[in-house]
């Protein structure tokens, strides 16, 4: 009976040891992009901050794609920053003008965001998009995808800030 | 023996009451976000709103002028009880001051400023519209249109921040839905607005975010009837503009073709827009 109890006691601390481990960890990957939220939001000036949108993803065996949908209302130029430090698998950055798979133009492409921040122009963008679609006017609306590689299992993230000039 | 099961137990419950540290947190949705965030994996598609100010500006670009009696009566702000119409109506007044605001009406702007401090204070959001300095603040921007701007995106960049650290997104999605009606509304409503008016297309541009305040809003993460009820109202503008002709031929890409409404479809538009907003700012 003794050695019933000790077990249970035993199981009990080590299920409740891991998950204090679990939050500490979710701890520190949420402190790590908040530090590099705050380097975007300088890196960006003297752009006005419009948004910002951090993207978790656990890395698997398999490659997975993660997007964020912006909004460009306004003519004036945006900046868009985005940090992949702690990234530990390369991370694909790309721009499309649609969700929609059968449709989309690819705009723009980075490869290998991870230990590293960039920053974008809306003009850059534009540039790239009229290239390949003479007939528009300005993007209103643009698509961020990130391509995540395969690897370790690891909760991990990419950090986006928009500023606007 | 005894010893180590005394031992054993004793530090079970140490470890089992600061892992159960963090989950006494006040509100069940609160608890709820705070398992998501351990879980640590967003969502495949995710989108970022502009700012409240950035869909006012857009506005002013496409012409929008100022015209009186048009904004929300600041008086309405003491009927708002319940933390969705507060938050809602936060939005709506922070649409009318940056619409004042950046139409040199800086003493209307001072007192929508002033209700959105009183209102965030009741809503749970007093971390950031607490300080009583920020009236003060307010007032060393009032004379200069430039420094008014930058104080509201330095609240915007406050409050966003707040939000995101504390998983409070679902909040800040039923701001921006008050902020996005109110904007919408001053646009509909502008003696400006004809239908080949760069109103018209600011309209047209800015209904794209309506899915994603959806999205947002049915997302939140308590049952609130007032919460399913916008969200049904928003819906139905959603339903209803998706049907105008105008909009089925030019599709779904905003960068290749934005819909050029029509007269009448314009008139059905302002139509909807006024009565869910005047629901929104008539405490329903």
């Amino acid at each position: 009976m003794k050695t019933i109890k000790l077990v249970f006691f035993a199981v009990v601390a080590f299920l409740m040891l891991i998950s204090a481990t679990v939050a500490d960890q979710a701890n520190v990957l949420d402190n790590q992009l908040n530090a590099l939220k705050q380097e975007l939001k300088d890196l960006i000036k003297p752009a006005r901050f419009e948004g910002s949108r951090v993207t978790y993803y656990k890395i698997n065996k398999k490659p997975q794609f993660k997007n964020v949908e912006i909004f460009l209302l306004m003519e004036s130029e945006y900046i868009f920053a985005f940090s992949g430090k702690v990234s530990s698998v390369p991370v694909h950055l790309r721009f499309y003008d649609s969700m929609d798979e059968s449709e989309r133009t690819l705009i723009y492409e980075v490869k290998n965001i991870n230990d590293k921040n960039i920053t974008v122009s809306s003009k850059d963008l534009n540039a790239a998009y009229r290239k390949k679609v003479p007939e528009v006017e300005r993007l209103k609306r643009v698509f961020v995808e990130y391509e995540i590689t395969k690897g370790s299992e690891k909760n991990e993230g990419v950090v986006m800030v928009i500023g606007n000039k | 023996m005894i010893k180590i099961q005394y031992s054993l137990i004793l530090s079970s419950v140490l470890v089992f009451f600061s892992a159960c540290k963090e989950e006494t947190a006040p509100k069940y949705d609160v608890e709820q976000e705070q398992d998501k965030k351990q879980k640590q994996v967003s969502e495949q598609f995710d989108f970022v709103l502009p700012q409240f100010i950035s869909l006012a500006k857009s506005f002013q670009a496409a012409g929008l002028k100022y015209e009186s009696g048009k904004t929300s009566d600041t008086k309405r702000a003491a009927n708002y009880a319940t933390q969705t119409a507060q938050l809602l109506n936060i939005g709506v007044y922070s649409t009318d001051l940056a619409y004042c605001a950046l139409n040199g009406k800086s003493q209307d702007a001072r007192n929508f400023f002033q209700v959105i401090q009183d209102l965030g204070n009741k809503s749970g959001l007093d971390v950031i519209f607490s300080d009583k300095e920020l009236m003060q603040k307010f007032d060393q921007s009032i004379s200069k249109q430039e420094d008014i701007e930058t104080f509201i995106y330095e609240i915007q960049e406050k409050s966003e921040s707040y939000m995101q650290d504390n998983n409070l997104r679902h909040m800040s999605l039923i701001q921006f839905a008050g902020a996005w009606i109110e904007g919408m509304y001053l646009g509909a409503e502008n003696s400006q607005l004809t239908k080949s008016s760069d109103i018209a297309q600011a309209l047209a541009d800015q209904m794209f975010l309506l899915q994603n305040i959806i999205k947002g809003l049915e997302s939140y993460p308590n049952e609130d009837a007032n919460v399913d009820k916008i969200t049904s109202k928003f819906k139905e503008i959603d339903e209803t503009y998706r049907n105008f002709e105008s909009v089925k031929v030019a599709g779904n890409n905003p960068n290749k073709n934005a819909p050029e409404l029509s007269s009448s479809e314009l008139g059905k538009l302002k139509s909807i827009i006024r009565s869910t907003r005047n629901w929104i700012v008539e405490a329903n």
